[in-house]
Order: C-alpha cells, then structure tokens, then sequence
C-alpha cells in the first residue's frame, strides 16, 4: 500500500526549529536510584526483594528471557 | 461589560458537575502528593530530573526521531510520519482498506482525539469503537472528554447509568459494579470481532524502539490479543531517549496522575510477533504525528512539549476545579491545554488566546509537573504573544495609559491624592469596568493615596528631634 | 517561582518599596514595614520617586507598558544596597517576572542586578538579618496565608516560623493550604466569577479554623479575601505580617 508519507517535510520543520539554538539541553547524569521506593532502598539487594514479591503473586523471576 | 467565555462558562456550570470534578481533583492531588512524599527521598529532585531528560529528548529530535525509526523497522513495524490530522486519518484508512478491515477497537489515546479519527473512520463506513470504560461512555454519549485522563470526570454514576439505558444496554442501574460489567460484556465481543487494533503510546524508547501502554483496564492488550494489526498513534514529542529513563518516568506517571504506584497494566512493545511468539498483531504500524508540534518546537514555549499527559496539573488547578475541563473548549484542558491547546492552533491562536489567561498564575501546576514544566512562565508569554498580535481581551484592563502613570513619580503621585475622589463617588459612576468588575463581589478598601508618604515625612521629624 | 541568588546582606542600609498597593490603601502595613526594620537597627531609605514594580501589566500581557515601569523603577533604586519589598508577589515581580520579560532587552543586565538586591520582608528578617524569633506579645489565633509567589521560595518558611515564636500567638491550621485565593492580579476582573468562587472556598476553609485574624505577606490576596468577606457581611479581620511584627512589639512595650 502506499501511504500519503509527510518524513521529509516533518523532519525538515524538525531541524528548522533546533537549529537556531545556541545549544541543546544536555542529557542529566542521574542515579536511577532516585526512583527506588525508600524502604526498599534500606541494604537490600533489590533483585531479592523483587523475587519474593513476585513468588507471593505465584510469579517467577528469570535472569535470562531465553 | 465583555466577558472572558470561560469565566461565563464556570459561572454557569451545574453545581453538581462542579462537585463531581472537584471531589476527584481534590482527593486525586491529596493523594499524589502523600504518597510520593512518603515513598520517595526526592520527589521534587526526580521531577528536576525528568524534566531535563524530557527537554534533552525535544531539542534533540534531531537526532531521536530517526532513530527511533531505525529501531521500529529493524523491529519489523512499519514507520508513517503524518504532518496533520488530515493525512494521519488518511494513513489509518489506507492501511485498514489494505487488510479489508471495517470494525476497530481502539484504546485510550488523546491523539486521536485530537485528529477526530473516529467520526473520519465514521463517516468511511468503518467502526471505530473506543474500549477504555471512560471514553466508550464519552463514545455512546456523543460527548467530549474533560480530562486527559479521566475523561468523565464531569459525569456522575446517575448519568452514566441514563445513558447506558438510552444505548440499549439494560435498564437504569447506577451501580458502578454493574456498569462495569455490562460495558465488559459489550465490549468482548467488539474485540473479537475487529480487524485491527489502534493504540497510542505513552513512552517511545529511541534506544531500543519499544512503546510503552499503561492502562488500568488492560484494554489495549485486548485490542491486540484477537487482532493482526497493530496501529500505533503517536506524538513526535513522546520519544525518550533510553530505557533506563523508562523507571523514572513510569515512577513518576502514576503517582502523578492517579495516585497510583503503577497503572493496572504496564506494557512494552518493540515490533508485531515474533515468529516464536504464539500470538500478537503480525504486523504493526506507528504513525508518529506532527499536527502543529514542530511549531510549538520552533517557540519559547517549547518545553510544554515534555509533557507526558499525566493530569496532575488538571488535578491541582484551582481554575480548572471550578469551570471543569469542557470550558476550554479542546481536547487539552487545564493548565497544560492553557499552553499547548492555543499553540496548536498555529495560525489560529487568536482562537484560543483567552485560555492562557484563565489563570491566576498560582504555580500549583508547576509545583505538581512530573516533568517540571514552567507553565506559569509560558503562559505569561502567552499574553504577551496576544497582546502582540492584537487579539482583545475582554475584561482585561488596559495597561498603556497605566504604564505612562507608573513611570512619572509626579503624576503617579498628583493620582495618589486626586484617587481619594472614588472615596466620595459611587463606583457605578465612574468609567472604570475593572472596578465594576471588582465591586460585584468585593468591597473596595478606602483609598488612601499619599498617607504612607505623609506619615513617613511626621515620622522623621520626630526621629531627628 | 524561582529565587535567583541574591548578594550576601553586609550592611543595615535598605530601600524600602513600599508597593502600590500601599500608596494607594494600606499606609499603616508600609509604616509597619518602617517600624519593623528600624527595630532592627536598618537605615530605611524610601526614593520618593517609586510607583510600581511593573506586574499588573506583566500579568495583563502588557510587557512593553510594563518594561517602562521596570525601568522607572530600576532608575529609581540606585546603587548596591538591598531593596526590601513587603510583598511576596512584588518581590518575585523583581528577581523573576523582569529578568523573563527583558530576556532580549539590551538592559537586561541591570534588571537582573536589581532582582539580585531584592528581598521579600520576611525572608530579609530571618534569612537576610538571620533574625530567627520574635519578641513581644500578640494574643491572636492567626490563619496563616501564603501568597502563591512564595512558592518555592524561603519566605513561606521564614514568616510562619518567625509568626510560632511570638508569645501568645497561636497559627490556626487549615485545609488546602496550598490553594490560591483567586486575587491573580488582572485575572480578579477579567474572570470575576472564578476568582471569587476561588475566594469563597478558601474563605470557607479558613473560616472553619476560627482564627481572630488572617494574615499575609501579601496585601492583594489579603484585599481580595478580605472584600469579599466585608461585601457578603461577614467581615474578616485582615493584617499583614509586618503589622502582626510591630503590633508583638507595642504590646510588649519594646517600642
């Protein structure tokens, strides 16, 4: 099927608006541990805590998808 | 006197709409803010963080947008850029016409909305059925969403139940139990008897293509269960930049939006199935749509583009309690539709140009913003882009002649002394709207123009002697 | 609402904005302010050429009108010393409000030297002078009203733990503390209805606390609330802070 395909136009309009930025915003450096829930953050391993949580709801935790 | 429209709207709104929105918006925000307080060391440290994230990702487009179309077709989907609405309901035909599909079932997605895909599927002879409970009440009731989230939050369980009657779906029963069940059983069928499924996407990962859905109701997965193809609808602006972003941002959605820890249903989708996959859409489509984003990109406006549709801002808004989402009059209300709604009218803005100042410009939204967007700011540019392009503003005093006053200390203070008149004169006689406006519902205090000054003089007298 | 990063306080010499608002109704909180500040031990200078600092047509939309009263004012508070506003919202108009509406003005510069000087009053008290309790007496269950420009700033915090360490002086709890009262400059006109709606329920909220006095920092917010409780006949005592300050001294006799 051939679509109506707007690529060249939407990424030209893309570049037209950053260009003229004197600099882009820069990626922050961040600790994903910020977004752990505190208690759980208290010296434990959270791939154990992870793995007793999901045995309650009759789940399995796998380290490898294969 | 003029009138802003949504003040007159507000003033008009049934008190029992207005209950309704502000019961949810109060209970939901009170919520959000103790959970995330208890749960998290940080939680305005991770709204910092995630903003910057967003902003890197939008000025940055550059770069992830064809990238993130590299990763989906490596994925196995196909990849269609739509510059509006228009071609994006084009691009959904075209690909359902290619499978000989007539029946949709679709999932929650504001997109959509926004480009009126239903009633353009409608009027092709295709059905395109919405399966969230909320917008299929929304569907059946000819009737627009209020919240980007919760779209009938205007509506109480008295209503729904009407209209479920009205619809063919069983005698009044107001129950929410009940309801829930009947749109359940309505709804089976409507997902076994598609073609195709169509759903948005909350998170694009550039780094590994995948989509990110989260519902409650694991309506989306339904709509994909039982069909061979997967449309994806999706804003230019919803790409992050890895997966590791991904745990911030979806700690921070929920909470934010429904003062939940995680939505029901969290999924992640990189492609149609895989040859060793037992089921899935065989094939996918992602439309990532324009619409009047590049515009908002090429503006000072343009972090309103980090916006991840949370609704906690809507929750907040002490203006959006009161006159209900309906009043601004788009598919995007409440704070972050005073921003974006007006700039995605592009040439049109004069349209929308009252809804950015709808606000007192309290900075609860900014307070609440997952992604930490400046909404006060943008929406004081907005006046000033207004004000540029001469669009009137009812109700709003003019500021030339103030601005003259303010800048000449001797006539500022000829005024100070001349202003103690509107002590003796009734405010009915004088010319001045804005003060009528004020007398309705407030006392004016007595004026008292030049008195600090006269007692500071006395007071240093005293001192020096 | 931001802070930008102020220059340390070294001396005791300040100017002193006493707002509009002041000049125009509520002489006795400007003459408080005074009061206050030279207990303290400050020279409190008062250029008699101030008008406004520039927000109600900021807020209007109106940033041209509103850049020649920034400019005004700028010209007006010569120099280096701090400039102590009894406003929150006046305040964060000066560090925040200017420094966005001259981003491409070729002053930018000096409006951005002003906002660097500029104090709201209680944060000057606690966080400026390091003044951290109150003396006095001021027998008064008070609701406490933060204007909505304190937000993220540190004046919240410095008046209302300033307020907890006067004798007598009792801060009456109420709900939605967070919400705005309605006032919102030009938007208590131009959206009438919602701005008092907002005022009702935020009134309804501090009245259930029964507090003899509500009190600000702010006097738009504390003349929005407190006219609508006059016109609807149910009178509210309003005070800003700084009236609260020099009355706590009065009654103790400190002067």
């Amino acid at each position: 099927m051939t679509l109506p395909d707007d690529r060249e136009a939407i990424f030209g309009r893309v570049r037209a608006a950053l260009t003229p930025l004197p600099e882009r915003a820069a990626m922050p450096d961040y600790d994903t541990e910020i977004a752990v829930v505190r208690k759980l953050l208290a010296n434990r391993d959270l791939f154990a805590v992870f793995t007793e949580r999901i045995k309650l709801v009759n789940g399995e935790a796998l380290t490898d998808p294969a | 006197m003029r009138f802003q429209q949504i003040d007159q709207f507000a003033a008009h709104l049934k008190a029992d709409t207005r209950a309704s929105v502000y019961q949810s918006t109060k209970l939901t925000h009170e919520k959000r803010t103790k959970m995330l307080f208890d749960q998290f060391a940080d939680p305005n440290r991770m709204r910092a963080i995630a903003g910057e994230i967003k902003q890197h990702a939008i000025e940055n487009l550059d770069t992830y947008l064809p990238a993130v179309e590299a990763k989906l077709q490596a994925n196995g989907a196909h990849v269609h850029w739509a510059a509006d609405g228009e071609t994006a309901c084009q691009q959904v035909l075209a690909i359902m016409r290619a499978h000989g599909a007539t029946k949709m079932v679709k999932a929650k997605t504001m997109v959509s909305e926004e480009i009126e895909l239903a009633e353009f599927l409608g009027k092709h002879g295709i059905e395109a059925l919405e399966t969230d409970l909320g917008e299929f009440i929304i569907q059946i009731d000819h009737d627009h969403p209020s919240h980007i989230i919760r779209p009938i939050i205007h509506k109480n369980r008295r209503e729904v139940a009407e209209s479920f009657e009205k619809n063919g779906l069983g005698a009044y029963n107001d129950e929410p139990e009940v309801i829930t069940r009947r749109a359940r059983q309505f709804l089976r069928h409507k997902y076994l008897e598609a073609q195709v499924g169509l759903t948005g996407a909350n998170f694009v990962s550039a780094e590994s293509g995948r989509i990110v859905l989260v519902t409650n109701e694991g309506n989306s997965r339904f709509c994909l269960a039982a069909n061979k193809v997967h449309i994806a609808l999706i804003g230019i602006e919803k790409i992050v930049p890895r997966d590791r972003d991904l745990a911030l941002l979806l700690n921070l959605l929920a909470r934010s939006g429904t003062a939940q820890q995680l939505t029901v249903y969290t999924e992640f989708i990189s492609g149609p199935k895989s040859p060793t996959q037992p089921d899935g859409p065989e094939e996918m489509h992602v439309i990532f749509l324009d619409n009047g984003r590049t515009e908002v990109l090429a503006t000072e406006c343009r972090d309103i583009l980090r916006c991840i549709r949370c609704g906690a801002c809507l929750n907040v808004c002490p203006v959006y309690r009161q006159a209900s989402g309906h009043a601004y009059r788009s598919v995007y209300p409440g704070p972050v539709g005073a921003v974006l709604s007006p700039l995605l009218m592009g040439d049109n803005f004069a349209e929308k140009a009252d809804l950015p100042k709808a606000s007192s410009l309290c900075g609860a939204c900014q307070e609440v913003c997952p992604v930490n967007i400046p909404i006060p700011d943008m929406l004081l540019r907005l006046r000033d882009k207004a004000k540029q392009e001469h669009v009137s503003s009812p109700g709003t005093p003019p500021m030339g002649a103030w601005g003259l006053l303010a800048s000449q200390p001797a006539a500022w203070k000829a005024a100070l002394i001349g202003g103690k008149l509107i002590n003796h004169i009734p405010t009915k006689m004088l010319p001045i709207p804005a003060l009528r406006a004020w007398e309705q519902k407030r006392t004016l205090p007595a004026w008292r123009g030049g008195e600090f000054r006269k007692w500071l003089k006395q007071h240093r007298k005293e001192k020096s002697s | 609402m931001l802070n930008s990063e102020r220059r340390p306080v070294t001396g005791k010499r300040v100017q002193l904005m006493a707002t509009c608002l002041c000049d125009a109704f509520y002489d006795d909180m400007a003459a408080a302010t005074v009061q206050v500040l030279e207990y303290l031990g400050c020279t409190v200078e008062f250029p008699e050429g101030q008008t406004c600092c520039g927000q109600p047509a900021f807020n209007g939309g109106d940033w041209p009108a509103s850049r020649r009263v920034v400019r005004h004012t700028v010209k007006t508070f010569p120099g280096t010393d701090p400039v102590v506003v009894p406003s929150g919202s006046c305040a964060a108009m000066l560090f925040h409000g200017a420094v966005l509406e001259f981003e491409k003005e070729s002053d930018l510069a000096e409006v951005e030297a002003l906002g660097r000087r500029s104090w709201e009053l209680g944060d000057f008290i606690v966080n400026g002078l390091g003044v951290k309790a109150w003396p006095g007496r001021y027998e008064a269950a008070v609701a406490l009203h933060r204007s909505c420009h304190t937000r993220g700033t540190a004046s919240g915090p410095a008046v209302s733990g300033l307020l907890a360490t006067i004798p007598g002086l009792r801060l009456a709890e109420f709900g939605e503390g967070e919400q705005c009262c309605g006032f919102g400059g030009t938007f208590s006109v131009s959206f009438p209805n919602i701005s008092s709606a907002m005022g009702d329920l935020k009134l309804e909220h501090i009245r259930a606390a029964r507090p003899d006095v509500l009190v600000s920092g702010d006097m738009s917010c504390l003349m929005h609330l407190g006219g609508i409780a006059a016109k609807e006949g149910k009178p509210i005592k309003v005070v800003h802070f700084a009236q609260v300050l020099r009355d706590a001294l009065r009654n103790g006799g400190l002067i």
